[in-house]
This record gives C-alpha cells, sequence and structure tokens, in this order.
C-alpha cells in the first residue's frame, strides 16, 4: 500500500490534471481495496501464527 | 511524561532472511560525506531492501491512520500546480520572508523557518529545480500523544502530518499565485527532501539524541512539511538553543526506548559526528507499536510550556 507522490505536473492543462485525478482516485481506490481485503487476511494470519507461537515472516508469509 | 505500560520489544512478526542494515544504508560508521538514501517510508516508487516490513506496517496498521493517510494522498496532487503568468516582484526578500510567515501562520503553522536548499538535505539521486526550502512545525495535540505508544498517538501524528500537509500545500499555492514556482512536501512518505535537515538549517531548531529535532517551542512534539520554492526570501540561520547541552547528559529517551535503539553517544554517520537511533531495533518496534513515538514525548523538552526556560537555564549556565 505504498504511496507514490505525482510527478511535476506544473505545466499540464485542466484535462490532463482531470485524468490524473481520476488516475490517482483510482489508486486510492486500490489502496484502500488493499488495506480492507489483503489486509485483513493479513492481520488474521499474524493474529492466527501469534496464537501459535509462530513468527510471521514479512518477506514470506506477506503475499502467501 | 511517564509512558504507561508499553509492550515489550518482543516480535510475533520478522524477515526469515534480513535485509541489509538499516544502519548500512544510512551511513553509520561510514567516514567519508555523501548524500542519504531511502529506507522506509518512501514515496518515490523505487523497490527498498525494507519493503516488505514498510507493507507489512502499512498492512496492520488502525483504520484512524489508514483514514488520514489516504486523505493526504489525495491532497497531495495539489502539491504542484499552474504559476500564475504575472510575476510578483520582490525588492525586499527579508520583507518577502516576513509576509511569507504570516500567511503560513495564518493557514495554521506554528513555527516557520526559512533555508537555502543544501545537499545533504536531498536524498542520492535526487535533485530539485529550486532554491530556498519554507519549513512548517505543526504542534501535536499532547494529550492524544500521552498515549505512545498505543493507537490514539498514532493517528494523532497522521492528523498532524495531514494537516501540516495541508498548509504546505496552500502556502505552496499562495506562491505560484505569486508568479513563482512552488512545491510542497508533505509528509511521511519521502522522495527528494529530508525535512529534518532543512528545519535545524531553517532555525526551527536542534537534533537530539532521540535522532529528531527539537524545537524550543514544542520539543519534539510537532510534525514537518516544507515548501521549496524560488521565490527571493531572505534565510534563517540556524539556533543554539541548548540541546547539546542537555542530551551530553539526560538518558530519558535512552533509557525509555523498549527495543534500545537509541545510541548514548554521538556516532559517524555519512562522515559527520551526530546522534543516530539504530535503525534495525527502532524499525521493529516502531512497526509493532504503529509509529512508537516514545522517545519524543519522554523528552522534557516536549512538555509544553518547558522550552522556553530550559533554554535560557541551559544557555546561563555556560556563562563563566
Ligand atoms: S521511536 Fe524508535 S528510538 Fe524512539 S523510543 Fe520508539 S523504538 Fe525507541
Ligand atoms: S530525552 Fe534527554 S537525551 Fe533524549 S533527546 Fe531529550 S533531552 Fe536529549
Amino acid at each position: 500500500m505504498r504511496t507514490i507522490d505525482s510527478s511535476y505536473s506544473g505545466q499540464i492543462n485542466r484535462l490532463e490534471r482531470l485524468k490524473r485525478d481520476v488516475r490517482l482516485l483510482w489508486r486510492i481506490a486500490r489502496m484502500l481495496y488493499s488495506y480492507l481485503v489483503e489486509g485483513h487476511r493479513i492481520r488474521k494470519r499474524l493474529h492466527d501464527k501469534e496464537a501459535r507461537g509462530e513468527i510471521f515472516y514479512v518477506d514470506e508469509d506477506l503475499h502467501a | 511524561m511517564r509512558v504507561k505500560n508499553p509492550p515489550p520489544a518482543k516480535y510475533a512478526f520478522g524477515y526469515k532472511r534480513p535485509p541489509q542494515s538499516g544502519n548500512a544504508i544510512n551511513g553509520l560508521n561510514e567516514p567519508e560525506k555523501r548524500r542519504a538514501r531511502h529506507v522506509f517510508h518512501n514515496a518515490t516508487g523505487e523497490s527498498l531492501p525494507w519493503d516488505a516490513l514498510d507493507e507489512f506496517f502499512s498492512q496492520i496498521n488502525v483504520w484512524g491512520v489508514v483514514k488520514h493517510m489516504l486523505a493526504n494522498v489525495w491532497q497531495m496532487r495539489r502539491q504542484e500546480g499552474p504559476v500564475a503568468p504575472q510575476q510578483v516582484q520582490v525588492d525586499d526578500p527579508a520583507a518577502m520572508a516576513r509576509d511569507i510567515k504570516q500567511v503560513a501562520k495564518n493557514l495554521g503553522a506554528g513555527i516557520v523557518g526559512i533555508t537555502e536548499i543544501f545537499d545533504e538535505a536531498l536524498y542520492e539521486g535526487h535533485e530539485v529545480p529550486y532554491k530556498y526550502a519554507i519549513v512548517i512545525g505543526l504542534s501535536m495535540d499532547r494529550s492524544e500523544m500521552e498515549h505512545v505508544p498505543h493507537e490514539r498517538a498514532a493517528v494523532e501524528v497522521m492528523r498532524a502530518y495531514r494537516e501540516v500537509s495541508r498548509i504546505a500545500i496552500e502556502l505552496s499555492e499562495h506562491i505560484r499565485d505569486m508568479g513563482w514556482p512552488a512545491r510542497a512536501y508533505g509528509n511521511p512518505n519521502s522522495t527528494d527532501i529530508l525535512h529534518i535537515p532543512l528545519a535545524i538549517n531553517a532555525g526551527l531548531g536542534e537534533l537530539g539524541k532521540h535522532g529528531s529535532m527539537i524545537s524550543k517551542e514544542y520539543g519534539s512534539n510537532f510534525r514537518l512539511a516544507t515548501v521549496l520554492t524560488d521565490l527571493p526570501l531572505a534565510v534563517d540561520a540556524p539556533v543554539d538553543i541548548g540541546v547539546q547541552d542537555l542530551c551530553a547528559t539526560c538518558q530519558r529517551c535512552v533509557l525509555d526506548c523498549p527495543p534500545q535503539a537509541i545510541f548514548p553517544t554521538k556516532q559517524i554517520v555519512r562522515g559527520e559526528e551526530k546522534w543516530y537511533v539504530d535503525f534495525d531495533k527502532c524499525i521493529m518496534y516502531f512497526t509493532k507499536t504503529y509509529g512508537c513515538a516514545i522517545c519524543i514525548e519522554v523528552c522534557p523538552w516536549s512538555e509544553p510550556g518547558r522550552g522556553s526556560w530550559l533554554m535560557e537555564t541551559l544557555l546561563a549556565k555556560r556563562k563563566p
């Protein structure tokens, strides 16, 4: 769910700015979806592993 | 302030194959000067060795934090924009600096300082087409921050980041309306610039042993955002408020840091002797507690109303 700053966009026209905003809204929607769906799965797996005394390996279990 | 029930520095998560140490990335024990490299909370899109933990941090975070973070991403689209064709001429950069600081304060800024941009304040591989940095500090709500290292404090940190970013965005819009280019840099995710070195050079405060900046107004209980611009401005000088005198003997943050990440003495970092926090130790606790912040809140400078008194007392002690 990484945020990425927009590239330099000072001199773009109104239409290009609108397109950029739509793309940004789409990215925010994806981030929200990722937090709610993927994040829920990650948080659940973390708690399950914790309850079993196991380690959640971020380099293996994040996208498992 | 005393911390109530900090969770132990034991973790139910970790790396199977640990990445390169964040201390090596940060240049700990490197005698040569060089620019900093991104290590965590980076918004450039480039892939970094600690990305998996960064991703994990976002995914386990509480909704109160995520909500502010997403709103901040949306508002940051206004960090740049069209520059008015008619340029306001600046005959007196000192008067303009006063005006700009007043505009920032009217927008809600607590402290404002101005510096020229310098090499060590830029990340490796990043350049910016501007001459000046206007650094803005905004106090966090201390009654919320007293809950470190728990959820309520984490939400307040992100709320403050969102609010200080808004101030920077609106200040950059004000400058662009005057016909001068300007770009706002919010937080917490970094791209081109390091806010703390800029803030220190802009006279907002000094680096403390806990690796954060200390100001006489808020201690370390604040968040920063920056506006870069070419608008001609008079710059501020770095300040000496006595931070080094107190940090030389105080151990408060060192003792209260659960994973013992704060070095008690200055270290060589990228060719400079400075206070330093062990990244690898801090980041695990930071992740577990959604941002920790114990060290900045237990610091005596962060006690409301105490900074000016501390500064006067410490500086008076120096007199022969
Ligand atoms: S933020 Fe890091 S250095 Fe500060 S107290 Fe927490 S773990 Fe320690
Ligand atoms: S707690 Fe003490 S040692 Fe740590 S930064 Fe504050 S004054 Fe310095």
